[in-house]
């Protein structure tokens, strides 16, 4: 493989540019004189080998230097750099793993990192293996493969033969010069570059890249460059203008809130009713989660009140509150609300028709289930009527969503529909029970997801999870008070976060709007 | 012939006198040099505008909360069968079916669950580097570069390949395409730097999106139906938010020093979480209109190439060019744990959307399922 975009690897825009650089700074204070990795002359049997540091020192060097806390991390990195060549073992075993032992390394020079070589090919190549064939052959005699892609070469860089050998002479006449010590280090860099480079075309080479380098655009060409940069300043004036910011404080403290508010659903932590089917292969927890159920679980129920979004997220959901808006008489919100979302989701080619039944439904002067908006909405989709796009009712619906979450769903929450829809919820029991449950601490009613928990654990066997609360076997008493406590933390700030996250969609808009 | 080599570094008076709205005047019709003068002009006042706001940094606030103490994720499935790099992969919405697709110009779908392969097509072009499942389950779409992005109904026909159509082009390769809320309508983005969205049914244009100054690599919808945004990461270090209805950008992030590689909603749609070739993994917090967390090691030298979030948003999982996943704590900013997932570069980690599992591509030619 003809390894070709050298020209590109000088500049910031490649790709793997980063990559080289970031290594090339670590091996950098591998060789610092000082803190480096100690290299002295190391004896193998009854060689000496010059230059060379043990798998040990290196590893060592990792972890103090680079604060790596597992060993494992630390002999993955080393293997990784030792593959991108920037180091090799001494042995002509020449294997890329490097162990925690006694095995022997040297560093490449830079003369010959990849990264300054990107461009080596076939005539590099070629000059390399003949200058071999010139040299003692029992040192550095070519392996038969060798001899044939020599052959190979010859045939296909014919017509600059003369080239390769002239260049081949001149190397060995330099090499000659050298001292012997010299001589024999130089050559094991030598081959461990060689090493990797042909293995370019081995497909778990190192070297190769993603498509794409070849495709990115290294200086993007634009044909209305001002027009361009015009856009860029008005976006940089509208935003100084009028987007409204939140303060860091405030932010943060939301995505806090959320993730403890969502701990107990999160699946990666464990918390998988009744079990994880991935770990466990019952498929109950899908069974119970589907979109349309008859029972919903109780933490799905309980879900419903953390945002209004939640609740119409959920097609159970959906349909427990319209049983609650027949009771109210106030259903027209909620269907103009879903007819809305039906249109978001239609083809193109349903939408005319789609549109006229829903204002013909909900907005029209004679409609029979008319829905409260104003005259400044009402008239934008009348006009829009006629051709209408997915978005005609944007507005309409932003208000009708409002005006139900202020409502209808905050009496849903405190219904008595609401009530017993928790009181029925279920508790999906796993199929297989092994632990004997003892703690139950309640402080809210109706819940007992310590039970889940501790099953859950015990069944995922090798699963060492729980996170947060770290529930071993021995410690389920204070994992269920740990968790409980958190689950008060978090049902103290849910008022405040779930007002804000139906909140977010206005700043949201209204900063898209005035953009606008 | 001096004052044509002059005229483009010409000063006017007014710039540089540094009055902002003067400036702009000045600037209307003016040479590209003082257009990007003024951008940068405004750029400063903008970070000073928004460090006002910073007024606590994530770790302070997130000092509050336990530590992730022990956590371990194992690999429960593998599903082999490509042959070549797996490029991408999508969770199909029924929690355990997978839509790959490979360097070899492949497309698998998955039944991750039991891990048969349910449909083989073989798409005319190598590289295929992106593919999304339709929201309903009941297509597919791919593309890489052949520049286009193909259709294929998922049918319990043997050969899907029969019900293809071509819905999307763009110039270069496509990096990334995400159907937006339903079965009607794709979005894609490419390497000739734009975004565009697309009628699934009739391949009608609806929407270009014009605001990189290079290779658009990813994107992401966000997960709020109202929010009418989304996301792209790009080749130009910067990643946009975008009003999906007026086909403007309305948010600039920066702060990457190389290619973002991947973006990735929070679960609350307040935030977003990048991976980047600089090593580095970001959150941006939309509301702050700042960079909010960065997840970085001396240790990790490679490029991240994709994100993704746990349910609750508190571990964040990348995949990186070293064969590695590490798993973040998103809150706390460190890393709780690395899964030497692979034997080669991972190229995709997406959490199954019930959060129950994570699924990891690679150029190792295997996808794996963690939990």
């Amino acid at each position: 493989m003809e390894i070709s975009h050298n020209h590109l690897l000088s500049k910031p825009s490649y790709p793997r540019y980063y990559a080289f650089q970031r290594m090339e700074k670590v091996i950098k204070a591998m060789q610092h004189r000082q803190t480096g990795i100690p290299i002295k002359s190391q004896k193998l049997f009854l060689t000496t080998i010059s230059n060379a540091f043990t798998g040990e020192d290196l590893i060592d060097w990792l972890e103090k230097n680079l604060e790596i806390e597992e060993i494992d991390e630390a002999l993955h990195l080393a293997t990784l750099l030792c593959k991108f060549g920037y180091y090799f073992q001494v042995t002509e075993n020449g294997s890329t793993n490097v162990k925690e032992d006694s095995e022997l390394y040297r560093f490449q020079s830079p003369y010959f990192w990849i990264s300054t070589n990107w461009n080596a090919g076939h005539i590099d190549y070629a000059i390399y293996l003949l200058k071999r064939t010139m040299r003692n052959q029992e040192k550095h005699g070519l392996n038969d493969l060798e001899l044939t892609i020599l052959e190979d070469l010859r045939k296909k860089l014919a017509h600059q033969w003369d080239f390769v050998k002239m260049q081949a002479d001149a190397q060995i006449k330099v090499l000659k010069d050298r001292k012997k010590a010299e001589k024999t280090f130089l050559d094991s860099q030598e081959r461990a570059f060689w090493k990797i480079m042909r293995s370019a075309n081995n497909s778990s080479s190192v070297l190769e890249e993603d498509a794409r380098v070849n495709l990115m655009q290294v200086n993007p060409k634009f044909t209305k460059k001002d027009e361009f940069i015009r856009k860029k300043i008005s976006f940089f004036e509208q935003s100084l203008k009028n987007r409204v910011r939140t303060k860091a404080s405030q932010a943060l403290q939301n995505l806090c809130a959320y993730s403890e508010i969502y701990f107990e659903y999160d699946g990666i932590f464990g918390h998988c009713q009744p079990s994880n089917p991935w770990i466990t292969d019952d498929t109950t927890m899908w069974e119970v989660s589907s979109p349309l159920v008859e029972q919903p679980t109780q933490l799905r129920v309980k879900k419903w009140l953390f945002s209004f979004r939640e609740l119409l997220s959920d097609p159970t959901g959906v349909r427990e509150f319209m049983k609650f808006c027949e009771v109210e008489f106030s259903v027209e919100n909620l269907k103009f609300y879903l007819a809305c979302q039906a249109v978001k989701r239609a083809p193109l080619s349903e939408l005319p028709i789609l549109v006229h039944k829903i204002y013909k439904e909900h907005l029209s002067p004679e409609a029979g289930a008319e829905v409260n908006v104003n005259d400044i909405i009402r008239n934008k989709i009348t006009k829009e009527l006629d051709n209408p796009s997915r978005t005609i009712f944007y507005e309409a619906e932003k208000h009708i969503f409002e005006l139900m979450k202020k409502n209808s769903y905050s009496r849903f929450e405190q219904s008595e529909i609401y009530k017993n829809l928790l009181e029925k919820a279920i508790i999906p029991a796993p199929k297989k029970s092994k632990i004997f449950h003892f703690v139950t601490l309640d402080y809210f009613r109706n819940r007992d997801e310590s039970t889940d928990e501790s099953d859950d654990d015990e069944q995922r066997g090798d699963f060492v999870a729980g996170g947060i609360y770290a529930p071993t076997a021995q410690s389920i008493s204070a994992a269920a008070a740990g968790l409980t406590l958190s689950i008060a933390a978090a049902a103290g700030i849910k008022r405040h976060f779930s007002s804000s996250i139906d909140g977010k969609s206005d700043t949201a808009g209204l900063a898209i709007q005035n953009e606008n | 012939m001096s004052a044509i080599v002059d005229e483009p570094s010409r000063i006017s008076p007014l710039t540089q006198n540094g009055d902002l709205h003067s400036l702009h005047h000045a600037a209307n019709g003016d040479t590209i040099e003082e257009l990007t003068k003024e951008v940068e002009v405004l750029k400063k006042k903008l970070e000073e505008e928004r460090a006002k706001f910073n007024d606590v940094a994530l770790n302070v606030v997130a000092q509050k909360l336990d530590p992730i103490t022990s956590f371990q994720l194992k690999s429960r499935r593998s599903l082999k069968g490509h042959q070549s790099k797996v490029l991408a992969l999508d969770w199909s919405c029924d929690k355990r079916h997978i839509a790959s697709s490979s360097q070899d110009g492949k497309l698998v779908i998955w039944d991750a669950f039991s891990t048969n392969k349910e449909h083989v097509v073989t798409m005319p072009t190598t590289w295929v580097m992106t593919c999304a499942y339709a929201p309903t389950g009941s297509c597919v779409t791919c593309g890489g570069l052949d520049n286009k992005i193909t259709l294929y109904k998922l049918s319990t026909d043997e050969d899907i390949s029969k019900q293809k159509r071509v819905i999307a082009s763009h110039t270069n390769y496509i990096s990334c395409n995400q159907f937006v809320f339903s079965d009607q309508q794709l979005l894609t983005g490419s390497g000739d730097s734009t975004l565009k969205l697309w009628d699934v049914e009739t391949g009608q244009l609806m929407q270009t999106f014009q605001g990189h100054q290079a290779d658009v690599m990813c994107l992401d919808i966000s997960p709020s139906e109202a929010g009418n945004i989304f996301l792209s990461g790009s080749a130009d270090h910067v990643a946009l938010v975008w009003d999906i209805r007026s086909g403007q950008y309305v948010q600039i992030f920066d702060g990457h020093e190389s290619d973002v590689n991947s973006v990735k909603f929070h679960p609350s749609g307040d935030a977003f979480a990048s991976g980047s070739d600089d090593a580095t993994c970001r959150l941006f917090d939309l509301r702050a209109d700042r960079q909010v967390g960065i997840y970085k090691k001396d240790s990790i030298l490679f490029a991240c190439n994709s994100v993704d979030l746990s349910l609750s948003g508190r571990l964040l999982f990348a995949g990186y060019n070293d064969y590695c996943i590490n798993v973040w704590d998103t809150l706390k900013s460190v890393r709780v744990s690395i899964l030497y997932a692979h034997e080669n570069r991972v190229t995709s980690v997406q959490v199954s959307p019930d959060g129950a599992a994570l699924a990891s591509a690679s150029w190792d030619s295997t996808i794996k399922v963690w939990a």
